[in-house]
């Protein structure tokens, strides 16, 4: 499956706490996911109807922003949790991936601006049954010490995906 | 106690230890419960000026319950013999808690630790099919660094403010020697556990620190874990295969 999306990256440092959005950042991202099909014939009363679903997969993704941040991550695809409700389906805990992340921003507070990064893919909106998604995913430094007193290299990127594929 | 050592080990590796089996795997694990009691009214640290007081008469200066405060990432070697299995769990163990106190003036710790952890320990199922459920008991090696730290807050971690802008610092490592020191140390284990279909070992552990008073901590901290772990490689997957065939 490829993917191509268009996407925001919120950064730290923050420019306040109270402030909602901080500066934003826009980009693109492309992937590709090596997807793994499940198929089985549900039975809907009297006759069977084959259903296509998604079990798993590996990915690598690009994502170039403006302000020179870039991310490229390897991960593995499986949605977690589930959640259906009319019209809209909503996955939980979808991607986790490792990645090499360069945001300048991060330089702005003595932190190297190329950072090893844990990505996990949070919180995934799709309408229908359509391959177009609203995602929100974070991006954590490994390089971080949450028992310290240094600022901490994360990023939430937002943003909208489509995904190309074909059944054979 | 040299010779007790050396004959045991003879006999593991004689032909007569042929039925055991060696797994690998790994494991994750955090603490459902983290439970933490310094039962005295006044704590006065000897490197700040900062007096801990209790809230209310009885309650000590710190009695907390944390849950889901760490994390333990880690290796799994297992060797099992008939219904008994001795397992070595070397991990990366991280943990971070946050301690609030509000006498004389209210202020907020983090107290934290990086530790490689060692868990020593044997099993026993309480039947004999597979999938049983089983009995832990053992031992816990910790080597740890501790972190000892007035909770910077969002401001230092998001917006990148300078410490010493946002508040007072009242110093670092207040709680050494109380509820922690830098010397490794060992600790209790108990548990139960159960084997699922898809080979996934869930255990809830009691962990318990040992020497204690010996070491001079006055805090009493124990903890609940819950660890999961998976075997996904076996010595028997390296050794002759015999198949039976029916008609």
């Amino acid at each position: 499956m490829i993917s191509v999306a268009f996407q925001n990256s919120i950064s730290t440092p923050l420019d306040s706490l109270s402030s909602k959005f901080s500066e934003q950042n826009f980009g693109f991202q492309v992937g590709y996911d090596f997807a793994i099909i499940r198929r089985r014939l549900r039975l809907i009363s009297d006759f069977a109807k084959p259903a296509t679903e998604f079990k798993n997969g590996w990915g690598i993704h690009a994502s170039f922003q403006k302000n020179k941040e870039f991310l490229l991550q390897f991960s593995y695809h499986r949605p977690l949790i589930k959640l259906y409700i009319p019209l809209f389906r909503i996955h939980l805990l979808n991607e986790f991936g490792l990645g090499l992340h360069y945001n300048p921003r991060f330089a702005e507070k003595a932190m190297k601006p190329m950072t090893p990064a844990i990505i996990v893919d949070v919180m995934r909106i799709r309408w229908c049954n359509s391959p177009v998604y609203l995602y929100a995913k974070g991006v954590y430094s490994i390089r971080n010490n949450i028992l310290g007193s240094q600022m901490l290299g994360v990023s939430v990127m937002m943003g909208l995906k489509v995904y190309f594929y074909k059944y054979n | 106690m040299k010779r007790l050592i050396s004959i045991s080990t003879i006999f593991l590796f004689s032909a007569s230890a042929a039925g055991q089996e060696l797994k690998f795997g790994f494991n994750v694990g955090t603490h459902l419960v983290y439970r933490t009691k310094f039962d005295q009214p006044i704590f006065i640290p000897e490197n700040s000026y900062y007096i801990y007081q209790e809230k209310s008469a009885g309650a000590g200066v710190i009695n907390k319950t944390s849950v889901f405060n760490s994390l333990s990432v880690g290796g799994l070697v297992t060797a099992s013999y008939k219904r008994f299995t001795l397992n070595i769990e070397p991990q990366y163990f991280f943990q971070r808690t946050i301690y609030k106190f509000k006498e004389p003036t209210e202020t907020e710790r983090v107290i934290g630790k990086k530790a490689l952890r060692i868990p020593i320990y044997g099993t026993y199922k309480f039947w004999k099919k597979e999938n049983s459920t089983y009995l832990i008991a053992g031992l816990i090696f910790h080597s740890e660094a501790n972190y000892d730290l007035q909770n910077p807050g969002g401001e230092v971690y998001f917006v990148g403010k300078p410490y010493a802008q946002s508040t007072i610092n009242f110093g670092d490592n207040h709680f050494y020697n109380v509820l922690y020191d830098d010397k490794p140390y060992w600790s209790s284990m108990l548990g139960i556990g159960k084997v699922t279909r898809r080979g996934l070992n869930y255990s809830l552990r009691f962990h318990r620190r040992l020497n204690t008073e010996k070491r001079g901590i006055e805090g009493r901290i124990w903890n609940l874990e819950l660890n999961i772990g998976y075997l996904f490689l076996s010595t028997r997957d390296f050794t002759k295969k015999h198949y039976l065939y029916f008609d």
